[in-house]
């Protein structure tokens, strides 16, 4: 039972293991979102579930650079735009052709998706570090 | 401005045949609210381009701009307010994406450099991805 007065928190943190577009791998961090019922919101697939970190690990707060994701739409009445935009980090490397492009296909087949916007990785810290 | 012609490979994979890019300058000091470069844009000469256009981007006649939002590409810092744009034809993690980066950070013009990854908008993502 929730207390009278106390905040529900609609999301969670999952930890995936992301693969760079310099080619090294490391763990990100995907916020996922909740209706009040406590269904998620956010439209993970089976591909993205197969990144998931399980176990003990730690997920890092901070992050050293923007991950390659896909903003997804939905029709929201109760928003001004009539849409909301929800994001899904893609782990997997562009040169990983197969499962790369198939989870966006399954972001966008997702129930209540009506269209997928694809963003890549950027980093805006220096990337000579990568060169070293 | 100087526009080239270049084959450009999506992160999805397609290959976009001799399409249309620039090289630029954008001073950070002169902000302008909205824009995507975050400053204004300020022309270069072909001359000025060739310190900067890493050795392996072949350069082609072009025939058609580039149906996606906004390119990879690099922001090449000459000081803290002022970067050269610079498209990135290679898919990450290639021989030829690493030595696109590879050679901006080894040239002893630019102090540092940047990713901006590709945006594809509604129309054209989930076509890329399919087949």
């Amino acid at each position: 039972m929730v207390k009278q007065g106390a905040k529900v928190r609609r999301y969670q943190d999952i930890g995936i293991s992301y693969d760079s577009d310099f080619g090294f791998r490391t763990v990100a961090r995907q916020r996922v979102y909740k209706n009040a019922d406590g269904n998620i919101q956010t439209p993970l697939t089976n591909l993205f579930f197969a990144r998931q970190i399980t176990g003990d690990g730690k997920i890092p707060r901070a992050k050293d650079f923007e991950h390659r994701y896909v903003n997804a739409c939905f029709e929201n009445s109760s928003n001004e735009t009539g849409e909301s935009n929800l994001k899904v980090i893609v782990p997997y490397s562009p040169t990983d052709t197969t499962n790369h492009n198939a989870q966006v296909r399954e972001i966008a087949a997702y129930a209540g998706v009506k269209s997928v916007a694809y963003f890549g990785e950027t980093h805006t810290d220096s990337v000579e570090k990568y060169f070293e | 401005m100087a526009s080239y012609g270049f084959d450009y490979c999506t992160d999805s994979g397609r290959v976009l045949k001799s399409v249309a890019f620039s090289v630029f300058v954008v001073d950070l000091g002169l902000a302008i609210a909205g824009s995507p470069f975050g400053g204004e844009r300020i022309s270069t000469s072909v001359d000025f381009d060739q310190q900067y256009l890493p050795s392996n981007v072949l350069i082609k006649r072009s025939c058609c701009s580039l149906p996606i939002n906004t390119p990879r590409h690099a922001r090449a810092f000459l000081s803290d307010s002022r970067y050269v744009y610079i498209p990135c034809p290679f898919r990450a993690v290639t021989s030829e994406f690493l030595r696109f980066f590879g050679e901006l950070t080894d040239n002893n013009l630019v102090r540092k450099v940047e990713l901006r990854g590709e945006s594809i908008g509604n129309q054209y993502t989930l076509n890329f991805a399919d087949g």
